[in-house]
Protein backbone atom coordinates (compact mmCIF):
# COMPACT_ATOMS: atom_id res chain seq x y z
CA UNK A 1 0.00 0.00 0.00
CA UNK A 2 0.84 3.62 -0.78
CA UNK A 3 -0.17 6.25 1.13
CA UNK A 4 1.13 10.19 -0.03
CA UNK A 5 0.87 13.26 2.72
CA UNK A 6 0.40 16.31 1.48
CA UNK A 7 0.85 19.31 4.14
CA UNK A 8 2.89 22.54 4.04
CA UNK A 9 3.73 21.86 7.54
CA UNK A 10 6.83 19.61 7.70
CA UNK A 11 6.29 18.95 11.60
CA UNK A 12 2.62 17.18 10.47
CA UNK A 13 4.32 15.35 8.12
CA UNK A 14 6.89 13.79 9.74
CA UNK A 15 4.53 12.40 12.81
CA UNK A 16 2.02 11.28 9.39
CA UNK A 17 4.67 9.77 8.33
CA UNK A 18 6.32 7.89 11.63
CA UNK A 19 2.11 7.22 12.36
CA UNK A 20 2.04 5.46 9.24
CA UNK A 21 5.18 3.62 9.58
CA UNK A 22 3.96 1.97 12.53
CA UNK A 23 1.21 0.98 11.54
CA UNK A 24 2.41 -0.97 8.80
CA UNK A 25 2.48 1.40 5.91
CA UNK A 26 5.86 1.38 4.49
CA UNK A 27 5.28 3.32 1.34
CA UNK A 28 5.02 6.66 2.79
CA UNK A 29 4.80 9.66 -0.23
CA UNK A 30 5.52 13.50 1.24
CA UNK A 31 4.36 16.54 -0.53
CA UNK A 32 4.62 20.10 0.55
CA UNK A 33 1.80 21.26 -1.45
CA UNK A 34 -0.64 20.39 -4.07
CA UNK A 35 1.49 21.00 -6.88
CA UNK A 36 4.00 19.29 -5.96
CA UNK A 37 1.76 16.12 -4.60
CA UNK A 38 0.12 16.65 -8.46
CA UNK A 39 3.36 16.13 -9.97
CA UNK A 40 4.23 13.12 -7.37
CA UNK A 41 0.97 11.37 -8.36
CA UNK A 42 1.08 11.73 -11.86
CA UNK A 43 3.97 9.75 -11.48
CA UNK A 44 3.79 7.79 -8.85
CA UNK A 45 0.15 7.01 -8.07
CA UNK A 46 -0.77 6.56 -4.38
CA UNK A 47 -3.53 4.53 -2.90
CA UNK A 48 -4.77 6.95 -0.84
CA UNK A 49 -4.06 10.82 -0.01
CA UNK A 50 -4.00 12.57 3.11
CA UNK A 51 -4.30 16.27 1.99
CA UNK A 52 -3.84 19.44 3.88
CA UNK A 53 -6.24 22.30 2.93
CA UNK A 54 -4.67 25.58 3.37
CA UNK A 55 -1.31 25.29 1.61
CA UNK A 56 0.52 27.48 -0.63
CA UNK A 57 1.17 27.40 -4.36
CA UNK A 58 -1.76 25.13 -4.35
CA UNK A 59 -4.25 24.21 -1.95
CA UNK A 60 -5.86 20.97 -1.34
CA UNK A 61 -9.09 21.61 -2.75
CA UNK A 62 -7.51 22.70 -6.25
CA UNK A 63 -5.47 19.50 -5.71
CA UNK A 64 -8.30 17.35 -5.53
CA UNK A 65 -9.89 18.55 -8.90
CA UNK A 66 -7.12 17.49 -10.74
CA UNK A 67 -6.79 14.64 -9.10
CA UNK A 68 -9.90 13.76 -9.77
CA UNK A 69 -9.47 14.11 -13.62
CA UNK A 70 -6.67 11.62 -13.25
CA UNK A 71 -7.98 9.14 -11.02
CA UNK A 72 -11.74 9.72 -10.01
CA UNK A 73 -11.69 6.80 -7.32
CA UNK A 74 -8.62 6.80 -5.26
CA UNK A 75 -9.65 8.17 -1.85
CA UNK A 76 -8.87 12.16 -0.39
CA UNK A 77 -8.88 12.78 3.22
CA UNK A 78 -8.45 16.28 3.99
CA UNK A 79 -6.78 16.89 6.75
CA UNK A 80 -8.29 20.13 8.51
CA UNK A 81 -8.46 22.14 11.74
CA UNK A 82 -11.23 22.32 13.63
CA UNK A 83 -11.96 25.79 12.63
CA UNK A 84 -12.38 24.78 8.85
CA UNK A 85 -14.54 21.98 9.47
CA UNK A 86 -17.31 23.99 7.86
CA UNK A 87 -15.25 23.47 4.63
CA UNK A 88 -15.81 19.84 4.91
CA UNK A 89 -19.34 19.70 3.07
CA UNK A 90 -17.64 21.95 0.14
CA UNK A 91 -14.91 19.71 -0.07
CA UNK A 92 -17.28 16.66 -0.27
CA UNK A 93 -19.40 18.41 -2.77
CA UNK A 94 -15.87 18.59 -4.82
CA UNK A 95 -15.19 15.05 -4.41
CA UNK A 96 -13.02 14.26 -1.37
CA UNK A 97 -13.93 10.99 0.47
CA UNK A 98 -13.33 12.06 4.14
CA UNK A 99 -12.23 14.25 6.53
CA UNK A 100 -9.44 14.20 9.64
CA UNK A 101 -9.02 17.02 12.51
CA UNK A 102 -5.92 18.64 13.23
CA UNK A 103 -4.32 17.51 15.61
CA UNK A 104 -4.69 13.31 14.39
CA UNK A 105 -4.19 10.89 16.35
CA UNK A 106 -2.98 7.50 15.68
CA UNK A 107 -6.14 5.73 16.43
CA UNK A 108 -7.82 8.53 13.67
CA UNK A 109 -5.49 7.86 11.17
CA UNK A 110 -5.82 4.14 11.82
CA UNK A 111 -9.55 4.07 11.47
CA UNK A 112 -9.45 6.53 8.20
CA UNK A 113 -6.93 3.87 6.64
CA UNK A 114 -9.14 0.72 7.57
CA UNK A 115 -12.20 2.18 6.52
CA UNK A 116 -11.01 3.53 3.15
CA UNK A 117 -8.78 0.58 2.33
CA UNK A 118 -11.73 -2.15 3.50
CA UNK A 119 -8.93 -3.43 5.82
CA UNK A 120 -7.10 -2.64 9.21
CA UNK A 121 -3.92 -2.10 9.01
CA UNK B 1 -16.25 52.73 5.91
CA UNK B 2 -15.66 52.74 10.08
CA UNK B 3 -14.74 49.84 11.89
CA UNK B 4 -16.87 48.78 14.88
CA UNK B 5 -16.64 46.65 18.40
CA UNK B 6 -12.91 47.27 18.18
CA UNK B 7 -12.58 45.89 21.78
CA UNK B 8 -15.24 43.65 21.91
CA UNK B 9 -13.98 41.90 19.35
CA UNK B 10 -10.70 41.22 20.80
CA UNK B 11 -12.51 40.60 24.13
CA UNK B 12 -14.53 37.60 22.47
CA UNK B 13 -11.93 35.82 21.15
CA UNK B 14 -10.04 35.32 25.04
CA UNK B 15 -11.80 32.58 26.18
CA UNK B 16 -11.62 30.51 22.90
CA UNK B 17 -8.21 31.26 22.80
CA UNK B 18 -7.27 29.92 26.75
CA UNK B 19 -9.91 26.80 25.85
CA UNK B 20 -7.91 26.34 22.09
CA UNK B 21 -4.03 26.29 24.42
CA UNK B 22 -5.21 24.04 27.01
CA UNK B 23 -6.84 21.35 24.84
CA UNK B 24 -4.20 21.80 21.49
CA UNK B 25 -1.18 21.12 24.08
CA UNK B 26 -3.01 17.82 25.45
CA UNK B 27 -3.67 16.41 22.30
CA UNK B 28 -0.70 17.60 20.23
CA UNK B 29 2.08 16.92 23.31
CA UNK B 30 0.09 15.13 25.74
CA UNK B 31 1.08 18.54 28.14
CA UNK B 32 -0.77 20.40 30.97
CA UNK B 33 -0.77 24.58 30.20
CA UNK B 34 -1.87 27.03 32.71
CA UNK B 35 -2.99 30.35 31.76
CA UNK B 36 -0.40 33.08 33.92
CA UNK B 37 -1.14 36.35 32.89
CA UNK B 38 -3.64 38.22 30.76
CA UNK B 39 -2.57 41.74 30.09
CA UNK B 40 -3.13 44.54 27.05
CA UNK B 41 -0.30 45.30 25.34
CA UNK B 42 0.28 48.11 22.91
CA UNK B 43 4.20 47.25 22.98
CA UNK B 44 6.03 44.33 21.31
CA UNK B 45 7.29 42.56 23.88
CA UNK B 46 8.10 38.96 22.53
CA UNK B 47 10.05 35.86 22.66
CA UNK B 48 12.86 35.36 20.35
CA UNK B 49 10.24 33.63 17.92
CA UNK B 50 6.69 34.67 16.96
CA UNK B 51 4.37 32.79 14.42
CA UNK B 52 1.66 35.18 12.94
CA UNK B 53 -1.59 34.45 11.20
CA UNK B 54 -3.64 37.10 9.63
CA UNK B 55 -7.35 37.21 9.93
CA UNK B 56 -9.85 37.88 7.45
CA UNK B 57 -13.70 37.60 6.33
CA UNK B 58 -15.30 38.69 9.06
CA UNK B 59 -12.96 39.94 10.98
CA UNK B 60 -9.65 41.98 10.58
CA UNK B 61 -6.35 41.46 12.41
CA UNK B 62 -3.71 39.28 13.62
CA UNK B 63 -3.08 36.32 15.92
CA UNK B 64 0.58 35.62 17.27
CA UNK B 65 2.06 32.90 19.37
CA UNK B 66 5.48 33.75 20.34
CA UNK B 67 7.77 31.47 22.04
CA UNK B 68 11.62 31.26 23.71
CA UNK B 69 14.08 28.50 22.27
CA UNK B 70 13.88 26.12 24.73
CA UNK B 71 9.66 25.83 24.49
CA UNK B 72 10.82 25.48 20.60
CA UNK B 73 13.20 22.60 21.60
CA UNK B 74 10.91 20.93 23.73
CA UNK B 75 8.21 21.28 21.38
CA UNK B 76 10.12 19.45 18.42
CA UNK B 77 11.63 16.90 20.98
CA UNK B 78 8.28 16.00 22.55
CA UNK B 79 6.56 15.69 18.50
CA UNK B 80 8.92 14.35 17.13
CA UNK B 81 11.54 12.98 19.19
CA UNK B 82 14.18 15.25 17.49
CA UNK B 83 16.84 17.00 19.45
CA UNK B 84 17.31 21.26 18.50
CA UNK B 85 20.12 23.14 19.72
CA UNK B 86 19.51 26.25 17.56
CA UNK B 87 16.18 27.65 15.93
CA UNK B 88 15.72 26.20 12.47
CA UNK B 89 13.57 25.49 9.93
CA UNK B 90 11.49 22.82 12.20
CA UNK B 91 11.75 24.56 14.99
CA UNK B 92 9.74 27.46 13.19
CA UNK B 93 7.23 24.99 11.07
CA UNK B 94 6.47 23.78 14.56
CA UNK B 95 5.36 26.86 15.50
CA UNK B 96 3.54 27.75 12.89
CA UNK B 97 1.47 24.39 13.08
CA UNK B 98 0.47 25.13 16.84
CA UNK B 99 -0.47 28.71 15.53
CA UNK B 100 -2.40 27.02 12.69
CA UNK B 101 -4.02 24.61 15.05
CA UNK B 102 -4.97 26.73 17.62
CA UNK B 103 -5.86 29.37 15.76
CA UNK B 104 -8.48 26.64 13.87
CA UNK B 105 -10.17 25.92 17.06
CA UNK B 106 -10.06 29.44 18.44
CA UNK B 107 -12.65 30.67 15.63
CA UNK B 108 -14.27 27.27 15.40
CA UNK B 109 -16.08 28.42 18.98
CA UNK B 110 -17.14 31.91 17.36
CA UNK B 111 -19.48 29.73 15.35
CA UNK B 112 -21.40 32.23 13.84
CA UNK B 113 -18.57 34.21 12.27
CA UNK B 114 -16.45 33.68 9.33
CA UNK B 115 -12.81 33.99 10.45
CA UNK B 116 -10.09 33.43 7.49
CA UNK B 117 -7.58 32.30 8.99
CA UNK B 118 -3.82 33.18 6.76
CA UNK B 119 -1.09 30.84 6.65
CA UNK B 120 1.38 30.76 9.51
CA UNK B 121 4.30 33.13 9.31
CA UNK B 122 7.42 32.70 11.56
CA UNK B 123 9.45 35.38 12.26
CA UNK B 124 12.56 35.62 14.44
CA UNK B 125 13.57 39.00 16.90
CA UNK B 126 11.74 40.35 20.45
CA UNK B 127 11.07 43.62 18.39
CA UNK B 128 9.31 42.36 15.46
CA UNK B 129 6.48 44.79 14.59
CA UNK B 130 3.13 43.37 14.35
CA UNK B 131 0.63 44.96 12.58
CA UNK B 132 -2.60 45.29 14.15
CA UNK B 133 -5.61 47.14 13.07
CA UNK B 134 -4.92 50.99 14.26
CA UNK B 135 -7.86 51.32 16.78
CA UNK B 136 -7.03 47.52 18.37
CA UNK B 137 -5.01 47.49 21.55
CA UNK B 138 -3.82 43.69 21.56
CA UNK B 139 -4.40 41.13 24.48
CA UNK B 140 -1.65 39.34 25.57
CA UNK B 141 -2.03 35.61 26.93
CA UNK B 142 1.08 34.38 29.10
CA UNK B 143 1.16 30.45 29.50
CA UNK B 144 3.32 28.55 31.28
CA UNK B 145 3.32 24.23 30.35
CA UNK B 146 6.07 21.47 31.30
CA UNK B 147 7.30 22.33 27.74
CA UNK B 148 8.13 26.01 29.31
CA UNK B 149 6.78 29.27 28.40
CA UNK B 150 4.80 31.09 25.56
CA UNK B 151 2.40 33.87 24.65
CA UNK B 152 -0.71 34.09 22.40
CA UNK B 153 -1.02 37.90 21.36
CA UNK B 154 -4.07 38.81 18.95
CA UNK B 155 -6.13 42.23 18.24
CA UNK B 156 -9.44 42.11 15.81
CA UNK B 157 -11.85 44.08 14.76
CA UNK B 158 -15.24 43.11 13.40
CA UNK B 159 -15.28 44.28 9.82
CA UNK B 160 -18.64 46.58 8.35
CA UNK B 161 -19.55 45.57 5.07
CA UNK B 162 -18.55 47.75 2.59
CA UNK B 163 -14.85 47.32 4.50
CA UNK B 164 -11.85 46.21 1.92
CA UNK B 165 -10.21 43.27 2.88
Amino acid sequence: MKVMVVDDSEMTRMIAKKTLKNLGVSDVLEAADGAIALGIFKENPADVIFSDWNMPNMDGLTMLKEIRQLNPNVPVIMITTEGSKGKVVQAIQEGVSDYLVKPFTPASLQEKLAKWIGVPV
Amino acid sequence: MPLIETDSATRAFIDPVIEAVVVMFDRMFESGVRQTAISSTQSDCLFETTSIVGLAGDYSGSFCISAPNETLFAIVKRALDLERTEVDRLCRDSLNELANVIAGYAKDRLIEDDIKLGLPTAVQGRGVAINYPQTVEPVRIDFESDMGRLMVVFGLVRRTKGDSQ
